[in-house]
């Protein structure tokens, strides 16, 4: 029985250090890409927060007058409409990762995906 | 031996609890940040750890006294004052960055030079106002392009030939730069900032990974084309697709001018990106090697192992220095040709 035991102490010492690697891997990546609100920011002052996991639309006052029209959809946010001249911030598209922005210069709007 | 193996579960568990313990300490941790506009850009601004928001200030301070320093829209600053006056009396972080982006031009044989300002006007990239200039004009402007007309003595920068000089293609490097060594002078282990995509780290993330930065697709952004791993480095990009308009003609002009013809530097790079210590050195570095194009940016990378580069050139082939090969997690989609450096070589 103890040799039995001394065989296989190895063998599941492996198995047991590769298990928790794999484990610590997936808690690493849902720790650090899983974005669940969107944070919405004018001239570094948070202005709104949606969740993302419901779909919703909304209207931002940004700086200098402008307009923003914010989407939250399918997990994902996007600005669908702005009244600045450049429309960056429209063609941006979706985002969803933790860490992603969509930046309005002209309105000194930053739409960030956070974790809650 | 019932005991060993007691002894290595009871390690393995240890073990266990240590990585989960460590994700907490991440959730735990205390993130600032701050949005500043400033530069005519969008930077952001991350800090791990106590008195993250009295370092914040501070930092957004030091970007705007910076840039009353080197805008050239306020009569005010420095640059304003020397382009007007032919020559002026400057703050030491002027003078210190014209000094080191004369180096740079020196480098890279005039690739960057900071006087192109009067042909960069004329395009239309620093008014707005959009416009393919004819080729008189352009020649007649770059009678005025030079690095040697700049000369700096102590404070004191002066111009010859009537040249005019902007800062746009170092000043975002040369404030990561500060901004990185204010957070470090303030105990600060762990801290990003992004200054309009230019990247610089302070440290490793809170979680002691390392900073992740993608490389995007310089034809698609929403595709990455490699992600770098970073320590206490910065990653500064140059490309076509950053700022540009489309002429009558139909074409795209963009706002990296090549000092030697006058016209947005076309060579066969899209894309340029510069990793290395010096935010100041990566900004004119990824300028100067867009400039160059393919064979004379591969020849410099090839020469210079400070720095590390992936390029990206107009039929979408990716070039990356060996020594960063390590720390890159590339995308499937993208093919890469790896550059030897000469002392491997």
């Amino acid at each position: 029985m103890k040799d039995k035991l001394k065989k296989m102490a190895a063998p599941i010492c492996i198995v047991f250090v590769v298990l928790g690697c794999i484990i610590w891997i997936i808690i690493q990546n849902s720790c650090s890409r899983q974005g669940n609100i969107a944070e919405v920011r004018v001239s570094d002052r948070t202005v709104l927060r949606l969740s993302l996991d419901k779909d919703i639309t909304r209207e931002i006052d940004g700086q200098n007058g402008i307009k923003l029209t914010v989407v939250v959809s399918s997990g994902s946010v996007y600005v669908e409409h702005s009244g600045c001249p450049d429309k960056i911030c429209v063609n941006k598209g979706r985002i969803s990762a933790v860490g992603d922005t969509i930046v309005c210069l002209p309105a000194r709007t930053v739409v960030e995906v956070i974790e809650s | 031996m019932v005991n060993k193996v007691s002894r290595s579960a009871a390690v393995f568990a240890l073990m266990v609890l240590m990585m989960f313990s460590g994700c907490e300490e991440k959730k735990d941790m205390t993130e600032h940040k701050k949005d500043v506009f400033a530069m005519d850009t969008y930077m952001m601004l991350k800090v791990y750890g106590e008195n993250g928001d009295k370092v914040l200030m501070r930092a957004e301070k030091e970007i705007k006294e910076l840039e009353g320093l080197f805008s050239v829209t306020d009569e005010k600053s420095d640059i304003s004052r020397i382009n007007k006056d032919g020559t002026a009396q400057t703050a030491e972080d002027t003078s210190n960055l014209i000094r080191k982006s004369l180096e740079y031009s020196e480098l890279t044989e005039g690739a960057l030079d900071i006087t192109v300002y009067p042909v960069l006007r004329e395009w239309g990239f620093t008014t707005g106002q959009y416009h393919i200039p004819d080729d008189s004009t352009v020649k007649e402007l770059l009678k005025k392009v030079s690095y040697k007309n700049i000369t700096v003595n102590d404070g004191t920068v002066t111009l010859a030939k009537n040249a005019e000089i902007d800062l746009g293609s170092v000043a975002k490097g040369y404030t990561s730069d500060r901004l990185c060594e204010l957070f470090r002078n303030e105990g600060i282990t762990s801290a990003l900032v992004n200054l309009g995509g230019n990247v610089q780290a302070v440290g490793k993330k809170p979680d002691g990974s390392m900073w992740r930065v993608g490389v995007e697709d310089p034809k698609d952004n929403s595709n990455i084309v490699c992600t770098l791993e970073i320590e206490d480095k910065a990653v500064i990009t140059s490309g076509n697709y950053e700022r540009f308009f489309t002429g009558d003609d139909g074409r795209n002009y963009w706002h990296i001018i090549d000092p030697k013809t006058g016209r947005p530097a076309d060579n066969g790079l899209i894309s340029v990106t510069i990793t290395g210590d010096s935010g100041t050195q990566c900004d004119a570095l990824s300028t100067a090697l867009f400039v160059m194009g393919t064979e004379k940016a591969m020849k410099f990378l090839s020469e210079h192992t400070e720095i590390d580069a992936v390029l990206i050139d107009n039929d979408m082939k990716v070039y990356i220095t060996e020594g960063i090969e390590r720390v890159t997690e590339f995308s499937e989609d993208y093919e890469h040709t790896v550059i030897k450096r000469q002392e491997t070589a």
